[in-house]
């Protein structure tokens, strides 16, 4: 399942990303306990429907959100669409949320979950998610070290087969278990490793051909 | 590398990404997630329910009294009939050994399809039944049967005989072929002349019965829910008191932008004056306590205040204001409330009764379009999370009922409620109390 991960090489603590609205701001420093209390009072009152709590609640996580629908999908129009949706969710349902785990992280399901039923209904994405029994792939023992930039890595990541990009963001970002990703999108866990196997591979190669220059990435082509 | 290092570093680099959304997406979730305030289309709808259910509960519980009421005088008449019988029966036992009366039921169809009423009946049948008459079994119907036991519930000799001579076995039965004739005359005179008197005397106790009857109906009904709809045209405001409704008159202040025409140095408020108020609803009542002086009443009411201020006005602010001079505004304010009530009768009378009422009233706000003050820069802006959406309100009033006798009476008096908590939390209504006076208009169905 997923957790809060840590902010790598940063010198702020992982938890102080929701406070940055793009990756140019500085983040301001915070520590977990005011930010818990921060998050409480937010969340009381999205739950009372105080419209300016609202508003800090979106522009707290929607950063971070927009960037995973953006992986999930293959332009920023539809990103936005399965953000939209989340968010509306996340207010919908804010008094479920029981504080027994992050807030950034009980969001980040939603969101997940919303890109998901955006793939399954929307028409354009329907073909390329249907995915075919395939004979069991096994899993490249390559862990090549990844010299791209964050953006570049994720546009590689949408470059894949709609299929491949949807489980390869479940297993290797999200942290789901191929079991997991096999009942979400009613698929045989053998068909998500396999899948998975495939994707990972020709995400290697692409990397490595982008790392020496021998493959370009077109942003915002699709 | 460690084992899953790309995974790794794959997660690392994608938290590490942030997007800005556009504007637009959060127009678009705020558009959606704006609470939205309950239709009038429901309002009216659940209205009509309430208003089709009520109805057709009056009419199924109307129907099911009628059915209950007819049950209950046929069985009555029946122990009447059984009484008088019994009665009859012991007399006439306990008189000479004079030869018993019979009649045939073919007689009394005869009879009873000549129109004969119970007086004539009686008159002809006493020469009839001074005879001796023999009676066939056949005739004795399980109706007779039930007439022919004797008090402590056994049977005559009579079956014993029907059943050692079958078949077209006559006998005689003296004594009881005269509770039969009784009996049959008694179901005589109650379903066929509608008179009360049998035979040669009156025949007190189902006169009493028939008035017992009455009452018992009438009781009846003042027991059971009556339904009917209110509405209470009349005059709305707010203040510390229940006298702002009085403030009709009072002199505006003008605010516009910081500048003041009221006291220097301070932005007042425009008084927010008294306008037409309106309430009205459906309601459910029922009698209640011994002597049905009380009346309980429970419904659903929508309520709207009005109050008028005056604004100088400024159409980028204040939409619908003309730009330009003063101009009165009106603040609506509309609640759905679940008034309870309790009615007491002053008098006595059934023809005009005279009732006081008092009750409370919980009211949920479903709209406004009240005006607040900003009082640093003097003008009004509208912020409906400041108001109270709960008031708990009580009222009271008094009313003569007309047409009381009539299927749907009309109850009309003065009637006033004042709201107990402050209509808002903050800003200009802070400390201001909903107060309403009016004209309460009420119709109860009635049977």
């Amino acid at each position: 399942m997923w957790e809060a991960r840590t902010a790598g090489d940063s010198p702020n603590p992982p938890a102080n990303n929701y406070f940055s609205r793009c990756n140019d701001l500085p983040l301001p420093v915070v520590n977990n306990q005011d930010l818990n209390m921060d998050h409480k009072r937010l969340v009381n009152d999205c739950i009372k429907r105080v419209p300016a709590a609202q508003r800090e609640l979106y522009e707290l996580f929607a950063p971070i959100m927009l960037a995973i629908c953006y992986r999930y999908t293959k332009s920023l129009a539809d990103a936005e669409d399965v953000l939209q949706e989340g968010f509306v969710k996340v207010f919908k349902y804010i008094h479920t949320y029981k504080f027994d785990g992050e807030l950034g992280g009980w969001i980040r399901s939603i969101m997940v979950n919303s890109a998901l039923n955006f793939l399954k209904t929307s028409k354009r994405y329907q073909y390329d998610l249907s995915f075919s029994e395939m004979t069991l792939h096994p899993v490249s023992a390559d862990d090549p070290a990844i010299q791209l930039e964050a953006k570049q890595l994720s546009e590689l990541i949408r470059q894949l087969p709609t299929g491949f990009q949807t489980i390869f963001n479940l297993h290797a970002v999200e942290g789901y278990s191929h079991v997991e990703i096999a009942a979400m999108l009613g698929i045989s866990d053998g068909t998500s490793r396999s899948q998975y196997a495939r994707a990972r591979a020709l995400l290697i190669e692409w990397i490595e051909k982008f790392s020496s220059n021998e493959h370009t990435v077109q942003y915002g082509q699709k | 590398m460690d084992k899953n290092s790309f995974e790794k570093q794959v997660q690392q680099k994608m938290n590490e990404l942030r997007m800005q959304p556009s504007d637009a997406a959060w127009k678009n979730i705020e558009e959606r997630i704006k609470e939205r305030r309950p239709s009038r289309k429901w309002l009216l709808l659940l209205l009509l329910l309430a208003g089709l259910g009520g109805g057709g509960y009056w009419v199924w519980n109307n129907f099911n009294r009628a059915k209950t009421n007819m049950i209950v005088q046929k069985n009555v008449d029946n122990k009447n009939i059984r009484d008088r019988s019994t009665e009859e029966n012991n007399k006439n036992r306990t008189q000479a050994n004079s030869p018993a009366h019979t009649v045939t039921n073919e007689q009394n169809s005869q009879q009873r399809a000549a129109g004969v009423n119970s007086s004539t009946i009686s008159g002809q049948l006493q020469p009839a039944l001074s005879k001796k008459l023999r009676l066939p079994v056949s005739v004795v119907s399980s109706h007779h049967q039930q007439a022919l036991q004797t008090k402590d519930g056994t049977l005559p000799d009579i079956r014993r005989a029907d059943r050692s001579e079958t078949g077209s076995a006559q006998m005689e039965i003296p004594g009881y072929v005269k509770n039969i004739a009784a009996n049959q005359r008694a179901k005589e005179i109650n379903i066929f002349s509608g008179e009360i008197t049998g035979g040669d005397k009156k025949i007190k106790s189902s006169a009493n019965n028939i008035a017992a009857n009455k009452t018992g109906k009438k009781q009846n009904v003042k027991h059971t829910w009556r339904f009917g709809a209110t509405m209470i045209p009349g005059i709305s405001g707010a203040g510390s008191h229940f006298l702002a409704l009085n403030n009709r008159s009072a002199p505006d202040y003008l605010n516009l932008a910081g500048s003041s025409s009221g006291p220097p140095g301070a932005i007042t408020p425009s008084p927010l004056k008294a306008s037409f108020g309106f309430a009205g609803g459906i309601y459910a009542e029922k009698p209640t306590g011994k002597n049905h002086r009380w009346t309980f009443r429970a419904g659903v009411s929508f309520i709207s205040y009005n109050l008028n201020n005056k604004v100088l006005a400024d159409s980028s602010r204040i939409p619908n204001v003309l730009r330009g001079g003063p101009e009165n505004y009106q603040n609506h304010f509309g609640f759905i409330s679940i008034p309870l009530s309790m009615k007491f009768q002053l008098n006595r009378s059934e023809s005009v009764p005279v009732f006081l009422q008092g009750g409370a009233a919980i009211s949920q706000l479903i709209y406004a379009n009240a005006l607040q003050l900003n009082y640093n820069t003097g003008y009004y802006y509208h912020d409906n999370s400041q108001f109270n959406k709960i008031s708990a309100d009580i009222n009271t009033g008094a009313a003569v009922e007309l047409f009381s006798r009539k299927k749907i009476p009309v109850l009309i008096g003065p009637y006033m409620s004042y709201s107990l908590l402050p209509v808002a939390k903050s800003g200009l209504y802070r400390n201001a109390h909903f107060a309403f006076a009016g004209l309460n208009i009420s119709a109860t169905l009635k049977k």
